[in-house]
Protein backbone atom coordinates (compact mmCIF):
# COMPACT_ATOMS: atom_id res chain seq x y z
CA UNK A 1 0.00 0.00 0.00
CA UNK A 2 1.25 3.23 -0.95
CA UNK A 3 1.27 5.96 2.39
CA UNK A 4 0.92 9.49 1.78
CA UNK A 5 1.97 12.10 3.43
CA UNK A 6 -1.36 13.92 2.77
CA UNK A 7 -3.32 11.08 4.92
CA UNK A 8 -0.64 10.56 7.40
CA UNK A 9 -0.85 13.81 8.09
CA UNK A 10 -5.24 13.88 8.27
CA UNK A 11 -5.23 10.54 9.75
CA UNK A 12 -4.60 10.91 13.73
CA UNK A 13 -4.41 7.21 14.20
CA UNK A 14 -1.23 7.19 11.24
CA UNK A 15 -3.70 5.01 8.84
CA UNK A 16 -2.67 5.28 5.63
CA UNK A 17 -5.24 4.80 2.69
CA UNK A 18 -3.88 4.08 -0.94
CA UNK A 19 -3.20 7.26 -3.26
CA UNK A 20 -6.11 5.92 -5.72
CA UNK A 21 -8.93 4.08 -4.92
CA UNK A 22 -10.14 2.15 -7.75
CA UNK A 23 -12.54 -0.30 -9.39
CA UNK A 24 -12.91 -2.18 -12.99
CA UNK A 25 -14.92 -4.37 -14.62
CA UNK A 26 -13.39 -6.01 -17.69
CA UNK A 27 -14.39 -3.29 -20.16
CA UNK A 28 -14.30 -0.59 -17.63
CA UNK A 29 -11.94 1.17 -14.81
CA UNK A 30 -13.09 3.88 -12.30
CA UNK A 31 -10.73 5.51 -10.08
CA UNK A 32 -11.21 7.94 -7.45
CA UNK A 33 -8.30 10.44 -6.00
CA UNK A 34 -8.73 11.27 -2.29
CA UNK A 35 -10.60 14.60 -1.63
CA UNK A 36 -11.21 17.07 0.93
CA UNK A 37 -14.19 19.12 1.66
CA UNK A 38 -15.50 21.13 4.64
CA UNK A 39 -18.16 19.57 6.41
CA UNK A 40 -21.99 20.93 5.75
CA UNK A 41 -19.66 22.35 2.40
CA UNK A 42 -20.26 21.50 -1.46
CA UNK A 43 -16.65 20.15 -2.35
CA UNK A 44 -15.86 18.61 -5.50
CA UNK A 45 -14.65 14.78 -6.16
CA UNK A 46 -13.36 13.51 -9.35
CA UNK A 47 -13.14 10.01 -10.69
CA UNK A 48 -10.83 9.10 -13.58
CA UNK A 49 -12.67 6.33 -15.99
CA UNK A 50 -10.92 4.36 -18.58
CA UNK A 51 -12.32 2.85 -21.24
CA UNK A 52 -10.99 -0.23 -22.93
CA UNK A 53 -9.91 0.79 -26.45
CA UNK A 54 -11.96 0.69 -29.48
CA UNK A 55 -15.42 0.44 -27.03
CA UNK A 56 -18.05 3.42 -26.49
CA UNK A 57 -20.19 4.09 -23.41
CA UNK A 58 -23.69 6.04 -23.94
CA UNK A 59 -23.43 9.14 -22.58
CA UNK A 60 -25.62 9.93 -19.45
CA UNK A 61 -28.08 11.77 -21.79
CA UNK A 62 -28.12 9.62 -24.68
CA UNK A 63 -29.99 10.96 -28.40
CA UNK A 64 -32.30 7.68 -28.52
CA UNK A 65 -34.15 6.87 -25.59
CA UNK A 66 -33.41 3.25 -26.08
CA UNK A 67 -29.92 3.60 -25.14
CA UNK A 68 -29.12 2.98 -20.98
CA UNK A 69 -27.37 6.11 -20.08
CA UNK A 70 -24.41 6.57 -17.97
CA UNK A 71 -25.42 6.85 -14.53
CA UNK A 72 -23.64 7.34 -11.44
CA UNK A 73 -25.25 7.32 -7.86
CA UNK A 74 -23.22 7.55 -4.75
CA UNK A 75 -25.32 6.53 -1.57
CA UNK A 76 -23.30 5.19 1.04
CA UNK A 77 -20.70 7.36 3.39
CA UNK A 78 -22.94 9.60 3.98
CA UNK A 79 -22.99 12.05 1.52
CA UNK A 80 -25.91 14.19 -0.70
CA UNK A 81 -24.53 14.36 -3.81
CA UNK A 82 -25.17 18.25 -4.78
CA UNK A 83 -24.31 17.80 -8.98
CA UNK A 84 -23.08 15.24 -11.47
CA UNK A 85 -20.49 16.79 -14.28
CA UNK A 86 -20.11 14.72 -16.63
CA UNK A 87 -17.81 15.60 -19.56
CA UNK A 88 -18.72 17.06 -22.93
CA UNK A 89 -19.82 13.91 -24.55
CA UNK A 90 -18.99 13.32 -28.78
CA UNK A 91 -21.50 12.66 -30.83
CA UNK A 92 -19.98 9.47 -32.99
CA UNK A 93 -21.46 8.00 -36.14
CA UNK A 94 -21.15 4.30 -36.19
CA UNK A 95 -21.80 1.88 -38.86
CA UNK A 96 -25.14 0.20 -36.83
CA UNK A 97 -26.82 3.36 -36.49
CA UNK A 98 -28.59 5.83 -38.80
CA UNK A 99 -27.94 8.67 -35.94
CA UNK A 100 -24.81 10.12 -34.46
CA UNK A 101 -25.31 8.47 -31.13
CA UNK A 102 -23.96 10.60 -27.87
CA UNK A 103 -21.28 8.59 -26.55
CA UNK A 104 -17.85 8.61 -23.94
CA UNK A 105 -14.80 7.01 -25.37
CA UNK A 106 -11.13 6.09 -24.00
CA UNK A 107 -10.43 8.29 -21.01
CA UNK A 108 -12.69 10.70 -19.40
CA UNK A 109 -13.12 12.50 -16.33
CA UNK A 110 -16.37 12.94 -13.68
CA UNK A 111 -16.65 15.42 -11.33
CA UNK A 112 -18.89 14.81 -8.52
CA UNK A 113 -20.05 17.72 -5.88
CA UNK A 114 -20.87 16.17 -2.71
CA UNK A 115 -22.00 17.65 0.92
CA UNK A 116 -21.38 15.84 3.73
CA UNK A 117 -24.86 14.62 5.99
CA UNK A 118 -25.63 16.35 9.14
CA UNK A 119 -24.69 12.96 10.73
CA UNK A 120 -21.56 12.48 9.18
CA UNK A 121 -18.76 13.25 11.82
CA UNK A 122 -15.53 14.79 10.01
CA UNK A 123 -12.12 12.53 9.98
CA UNK A 124 -11.65 10.33 7.44
CA UNK A 125 -14.85 8.82 5.30
CA UNK A 126 -15.38 7.05 2.18
CA UNK A 127 -18.38 7.97 0.14
CA UNK A 128 -19.53 4.81 -2.05
CA UNK A 129 -21.69 3.92 -5.17
CA UNK A 130 -21.84 2.68 -8.15
CA UNK A 131 -21.61 3.33 -12.08
CA UNK A 132 -23.50 2.15 -14.56
CA UNK A 133 -22.59 2.02 -18.26
CA UNK A 134 -23.33 -0.10 -21.04
CA UNK A 135 -20.74 -0.46 -23.80
CA UNK A 136 -20.47 -1.56 -27.35
CA UNK A 137 -17.51 -1.56 -29.72
CA UNK A 138 -18.49 -1.11 -33.85
CA UNK A 139 -19.79 -4.53 -33.61
CA UNK A 140 -21.37 -5.51 -30.72
CA UNK A 141 -22.86 -4.39 -27.44
CA UNK A 142 -22.25 -5.58 -23.55
CA UNK A 143 -24.88 -6.20 -21.29
CA UNK A 144 -25.68 -2.96 -18.70
CA UNK A 145 -22.98 -3.54 -15.84
CA UNK A 146 -22.15 -1.68 -12.57
CA UNK A 147 -18.83 -1.07 -11.29
CA UNK A 148 -18.31 -0.05 -7.66
CA UNK A 149 -17.28 3.40 -6.72
CA UNK A 150 -15.26 4.77 -3.23
CA UNK A 151 -14.16 8.26 -3.17
CA UNK A 152 -11.84 8.74 0.25
CA UNK A 153 -13.16 12.09 1.29
CA UNK A 154 -10.72 13.78 4.43
CA UNK A 155 -13.89 16.05 6.04
CA UNK A 156 -12.75 18.53 8.27
CA UNK B 1 -19.49 -19.52 -8.29
CA UNK B 2 -22.38 -22.00 -9.28
CA UNK B 3 -22.80 -19.44 -12.09
CA UNK B 4 -19.00 -19.27 -13.24
CA UNK B 5 -19.10 -22.98 -13.26
CA UNK B 6 -22.42 -23.35 -15.20
CA UNK B 7 -20.95 -20.88 -17.75
CA UNK B 8 -17.71 -22.85 -17.94
CA UNK B 9 -20.21 -25.85 -18.77
CA UNK B 10 -21.88 -23.92 -21.29
CA UNK B 11 -18.74 -22.72 -23.12
CA UNK B 12 -17.13 -26.52 -23.30
CA UNK B 13 -20.49 -27.59 -24.33
CA UNK B 14 -20.28 -25.20 -27.27
CA UNK B 15 -16.32 -24.89 -27.88
CA UNK B 16 -16.67 -25.90 -30.87
CA UNK B 17 -18.38 -23.09 -31.61
CA UNK B 18 -16.31 -20.80 -29.69
CA UNK B 19 -13.35 -20.41 -31.98
CA UNK B 20 -15.52 -20.12 -34.96
CA UNK B 21 -17.13 -17.12 -32.65
CA UNK B 22 -14.23 -15.24 -32.10
CA UNK B 23 -13.78 -14.76 -36.26
CA UNK B 24 -17.06 -13.06 -37.43
CA UNK B 25 -17.05 -14.80 -40.83
CA UNK B 26 -17.42 -18.18 -39.40
CA UNK B 27 -18.27 -20.65 -42.05
CA UNK B 28 -20.44 -23.87 -41.48
CA UNK B 29 -19.15 -26.59 -39.55
CA UNK B 30 -19.00 -29.93 -40.85
CA UNK B 31 -21.56 -32.78 -39.78
CA UNK B 32 -18.97 -34.83 -37.69
CA UNK B 33 -18.06 -31.29 -35.28
CA UNK B 34 -21.34 -30.40 -34.40
CA UNK B 35 -22.78 -30.65 -30.55
CA UNK B 36 -25.87 -30.67 -29.75
CA UNK B 37 -28.17 -27.09 -29.49
CA UNK B 38 -28.96 -27.08 -25.65
CA UNK B 39 -32.81 -27.19 -25.39
CA UNK B 40 -34.62 -24.14 -23.70
CA UNK B 41 -38.00 -23.40 -22.42
CA UNK B 42 -38.81 -19.64 -22.66
CA UNK B 43 -42.33 -17.66 -22.97
CA UNK B 44 -42.95 -15.79 -26.39
CA UNK B 45 -44.93 -12.48 -26.27
CA UNK B 46 -47.97 -13.95 -26.01
CA UNK B 47 -47.30 -16.08 -23.05
CA UNK B 48 -46.93 -19.42 -24.53
CA UNK B 49 -43.89 -21.72 -24.13
CA UNK B 50 -41.42 -22.05 -27.30
CA UNK B 51 -39.01 -24.79 -26.92
CA UNK B 52 -36.04 -25.47 -29.29
CA UNK B 53 -36.79 -28.80 -29.58
CA UNK B 54 -40.28 -28.20 -31.05
CA UNK B 55 -38.30 -27.43 -34.07
CA UNK B 56 -36.23 -30.40 -34.39
CA UNK B 57 -36.50 -31.06 -38.70
CA UNK B 58 -36.00 -27.17 -38.82
CA UNK B 59 -32.89 -24.90 -39.93
CA UNK B 60 -32.92 -22.45 -36.88
CA UNK B 61 -31.46 -19.36 -36.90
CA UNK B 62 -31.46 -18.46 -33.28
CA UNK B 63 -30.96 -15.03 -32.28
CA UNK B 64 -29.84 -13.47 -29.42
CA UNK B 65 -30.29 -9.52 -28.85
CA UNK B 66 -31.38 -6.52 -26.62
CA UNK B 67 -33.93 -3.33 -28.21
CA UNK B 68 -30.29 -1.30 -26.19
CA UNK B 69 -28.02 -3.39 -28.82
CA UNK B 70 -27.50 -0.85 -32.11
CA UNK B 71 -25.47 -3.54 -34.15
CA UNK B 72 -28.46 -5.79 -33.68
CA UNK B 73 -31.23 -3.69 -35.12
CA UNK B 74 -29.17 -3.59 -38.00
CA UNK B 75 -29.74 -7.96 -38.60
CA UNK B 76 -33.49 -7.47 -37.53
CA UNK B 77 -34.65 -6.58 -40.81
CA UNK B 78 -32.43 -8.84 -42.56
CA UNK B 79 -33.93 -12.24 -40.38
CA UNK B 80 -37.67 -11.22 -40.76
CA UNK B 81 -36.83 -10.99 -44.44
CA UNK B 82 -34.73 -14.30 -44.01
CA UNK B 83 -37.95 -15.62 -42.39
CA UNK B 84 -40.43 -14.82 -44.93
CA UNK B 85 -38.19 -16.06 -47.76
CA UNK B 86 -37.25 -19.48 -46.34
CA UNK B 87 -40.26 -20.19 -44.07
CA UNK B 88 -41.61 -22.53 -46.79
CA UNK B 89 -37.99 -24.97 -47.03
CA UNK B 90 -38.60 -25.59 -43.17
CA UNK B 91 -36.41 -22.68 -41.64
CA UNK B 92 -37.65 -20.50 -38.61
CA UNK B 93 -36.05 -17.47 -36.51
CA UNK B 94 -35.89 -17.64 -33.14
CA UNK B 95 -35.54 -14.49 -31.54
CA UNK B 96 -34.13 -14.31 -27.23
CA UNK B 97 -34.37 -10.81 -25.83
CA UNK B 98 -31.80 -10.10 -22.93
CA UNK B 99 -33.92 -7.23 -21.95
CA UNK B 100 -34.15 -6.44 -18.12
CA UNK B 101 -37.02 -4.61 -18.72
CA UNK B 102 -39.27 -7.72 -19.60
CA UNK B 103 -41.98 -7.31 -22.44
CA UNK B 104 -42.47 -3.98 -22.02
CA UNK B 105 -40.16 -2.54 -23.68
CA UNK B 106 -39.81 -5.66 -26.18
CA UNK B 107 -43.28 -5.99 -26.81
CA UNK B 108 -43.45 -2.57 -28.30
CA UNK B 109 -39.96 -3.02 -30.47
CA UNK B 110 -41.70 -5.93 -32.06
CA UNK B 111 -44.80 -4.02 -33.47
CA UNK B 112 -42.83 -0.86 -34.12
CA UNK B 113 -40.08 -3.29 -36.51
CA UNK B 114 -42.84 -6.05 -37.85
CA UNK B 115 -40.93 -8.75 -36.10
CA UNK B 116 -42.37 -11.67 -38.17
CA UNK B 117 -40.71 -14.24 -36.30
CA UNK B 118 -41.17 -15.43 -32.48
CA UNK B 119 -39.38 -13.73 -30.05
CA UNK B 120 -39.27 -14.87 -26.22
CA UNK B 121 -37.60 -13.08 -23.22
CA UNK B 122 -34.15 -14.86 -22.24
CA UNK B 123 -32.95 -15.57 -18.73
CA UNK B 124 -30.01 -16.30 -17.47
CA UNK B 125 -30.38 -20.04 -17.38
CA UNK B 126 -30.58 -19.98 -21.00
CA UNK B 127 -27.40 -17.59 -21.42
CA UNK B 128 -25.59 -19.98 -19.16
CA UNK B 129 -26.45 -22.79 -21.81
CA UNK B 130 -25.64 -20.66 -24.19
CA UNK B 131 -21.83 -20.22 -22.80
CA UNK B 132 -23.25 -16.64 -20.92
CA UNK B 133 -23.68 -14.85 -23.89
CA UNK B 134 -21.50 -12.09 -22.76
CA UNK B 135 -22.10 -10.02 -25.97
CA UNK B 136 -24.97 -9.11 -28.46
CA UNK B 137 -25.68 -9.89 -31.44
CA UNK B 138 -24.93 -13.37 -30.94
CA UNK B 139 -26.65 -16.01 -33.11
CA UNK B 140 -26.51 -19.85 -33.71
CA UNK B 141 -27.67 -21.35 -36.50
CA UNK B 142 -29.53 -25.29 -35.74
CA UNK B 143 -29.24 -27.72 -38.54
CA UNK B 144 -32.36 -29.89 -38.49
CA UNK B 145 -31.24 -32.54 -36.40
CA UNK B 146 -30.41 -29.85 -33.95
CA UNK B 147 -26.86 -29.56 -33.78
CA UNK B 148 -25.43 -26.33 -33.63
CA UNK B 149 -24.28 -25.53 -37.28
CA UNK B 150 -22.68 -21.84 -36.73
CA UNK B 151 -22.32 -19.25 -34.15
CA UNK B 152 -21.84 -15.66 -35.35
CA UNK B 153 -20.70 -13.26 -32.64
CA UNK B 154 -20.95 -9.67 -33.32
CA UNK B 155 -22.68 -7.97 -36.62
CA UNK B 156 -21.72 -9.79 -39.53
CA UNK B 157 -23.27 -9.60 -42.76
CA UNK B 158 -26.14 -10.03 -44.28
CA UNK B 159 -24.54 -12.32 -47.27
CA UNK B 160 -22.85 -14.52 -44.22
CA UNK B 161 -25.82 -15.31 -42.77
CA UNK B 162 -27.57 -16.16 -46.07
CA UNK B 163 -24.47 -18.52 -46.77
CA UNK B 164 -25.12 -20.49 -43.97
CA UNK B 165 -28.33 -20.96 -44.42
CA UNK B 166 -28.73 -21.76 -48.23
CA UNK B 167 -25.85 -24.44 -47.08
CA UNK B 168 -28.01 -25.99 -44.21
CA UNK B 169 -31.21 -25.54 -46.44
CA UNK B 170 -30.27 -27.24 -49.36
CA UNK B 171 -28.35 -29.84 -47.57
CA UNK B 172 -31.61 -30.72 -45.35
CA UNK B 173 -34.13 -31.10 -48.05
Amino acid sequence: MICSNFWAKVSSAGLCLPLLLSAQTDLLKVSAQPAVGKRGAPFVAKLDVQLKPGLHVNSHKPNDPTLIPLRLTLDKGGFDVVKVDFPAAKNEKYEFSDEPLNVFTGNFAISVTLKSQSSTSGGLAMAGGKLRYQACSETMCYPPKTVDVRIPIDLR
Amino acid sequence: MLRAANMVLGALLLSSCGSDADTARAAVKSVSTRKAAPDFQLKDADGKIVSLSDYKGKVVLLNFWATWCGPCKIEIPWFIDFEQKYRDQGFAVLGVSMDDDGWDLVKPYIDRTKINYRVMLGDEQTAVKYGGVESLPTSYIIDREGRVAAVHVGLVSKGDYENDLQQLLGKGK
